[in-house]
């Protein structure tokens, strides 16, 4: 019985699995460090997709890790196009296995490591199905939170994993 | 210049195969002109030109064509370039044009490392500030970063860069292709379109829990 949050593992930035990002056009803006990709957006790590009507990818330079050799610092900061945060937007559907949740927007917070889908969220595990306002999901805890504004934000249900998360 | 050399340093932070595109094709191009059509009119054993050698210089009706040129010198900011080609031509009603087939050039890139440039054809209008690549582009720096194009159409004047063919980038982990590219703005915008896909594997000392992984 997978946990909720498989469907969002994928993306977690603790995967280190290549990310592949499709779309009909991509604008790079570098004076405010975005990449912008537009038109049927299809974004799959691992067994996790996401589609999505548009998706910003917001990039920043941190330095390279504390204690990396001077040159592997140097090396990385050069290429230290460290990603902060993917906002996807417009009829957002995240899948993986048989985990699937749809929303208006998704953000995924790299450096907290947690997803938050709002908008008319839908949430399907197998045959359950769950709507609610917001929905954010804690992937390094592997815990989840729907929230629902009709019960007034009240959650409407929190998942964590069947078993402890295989390590 | 001085704006833009500014705003280049000022930069660093762009994206490398922004920088790779945006620098490279324009410096390039910068270069050629200045050196063939230099080269042309002065004689080109002159200490003020680029040293340019040729196999053989011939001048059929009013077109001069220079076997396998090649071109050393040092750009504007002191770096050094050596550029090769099997052939370059020039009309000498039309002196600020000239026509380069198989370009094979290394310029000393900012951060000292060397921009590469290899492609079939090279038309350069060294009036407009234009120059059109073609064939088999191929754009890289030490760094690992190279751009593979069909075609490109570079204004070094301007900075702006557009090609109407496929293109294929590859920068750190991350590669990029896109059916058509332009780079405008004074390369502070690029847009990529049509089948676009970008493919980003990160590094495994970009993991918070690196397991040391051999690089």
């Amino acid at each position: 019985q997978q946990a909720v949050t498989d469907a969002f593992k994928g993306f977690s930035g603790r995967s280190d699995q290549p990310v592949k990002i499709e779309a009909d056009r991509l604008d790079v803006r570098e004076s405010d460090q975005a990449a912008i990709f537009t038109g049927n957006v299809f974004v799959q790590q691992g067994d996790s997709t996401l589609r999505s009507s548009k998706l910003t990818v917001f990039y920043d330079n941190k330095p390279a890790a504390k204690g990396a050799a001077p040159a592997a610092a140097a090396a990385s900061s050069q290429a230290g196009r460290n990603i902060r945060r993917i906002e996807a937007e417009g009829s957002v559907v995240v899948q993986s296995k048989d985990q699937h949740a749809t929303g208006d927007r998704g953000i995924f917070d790299l450096p907290s490591n947690t997803v938050t889908v709002t908008g008319n969220v839908v949430l399907t595990q197998g045959q359950n199905v769950l709507r609610g306002n917001k929905l954010v999901v804690d992937l390094t805890t592997q815990q989840s939170k729907l929230e629902s504004a009709a019960s007034g934000g009240r959650v409407q249900g929190v998942f964590g994993p069947a078993k402890p998360a295989p390590q | 210049m001085d704006a833009r050399q500014a705003a280049f340093r000022a930069a660093i932070r762009h994206s490398r195969y922004v920088r790779l595109l945006r620098i490279g094709l324009p410096s390039f191009a910068v270069l050629l002109a200045a050196a063939f059509v230099a080269s042309i009119i002065i004689d080109p054993r002159s200490r003020i030109g680029p040293q340019v050698d040729v196999e053989s210089l011939g001048l059929t009706g009013a077109t001069i064509t220079m076997q396998k040129p090649k071109l050393t010198g040092y750009s504007a900011e002191g770096r050094p370039y050596q550029v090769n080609a099997e052939r370059a031509e020039q009309s000498l009603g039309e002196p600020h044009k000239v026509a380069l087939v198989q370009i094979d050039g290394r310029m000393q890139n900012r951060d000292d490392g060397w921009l590469t440039l290899v492609a079939d054809t090279g038309n350069i209008d060294n009036d407009k500030k234009l120059m059109d690549l073609s064939g088999k582009i191929r754009l890289a720096n030490d760094l690992g970063d190279r751009a593979l194009l069909a075609t490109a159409h570079i204004d070094f004047g301007g900075g702006d860069l557009t090609t109407k063919d496929p293109v294929d980038l590859a920068f750190g982990e991350t590669t990029l292709r896109a059916d058509r590219m332009q780079i405008f703005d004074n390369g502070n915008q690029a847009l990529f379109q049509g089948n676009v896909v970008m493919v980003i594997t990160p590094k495994p000392d970009d993991l918070p829990a690196a397991t040391g992984a051999a690089q």
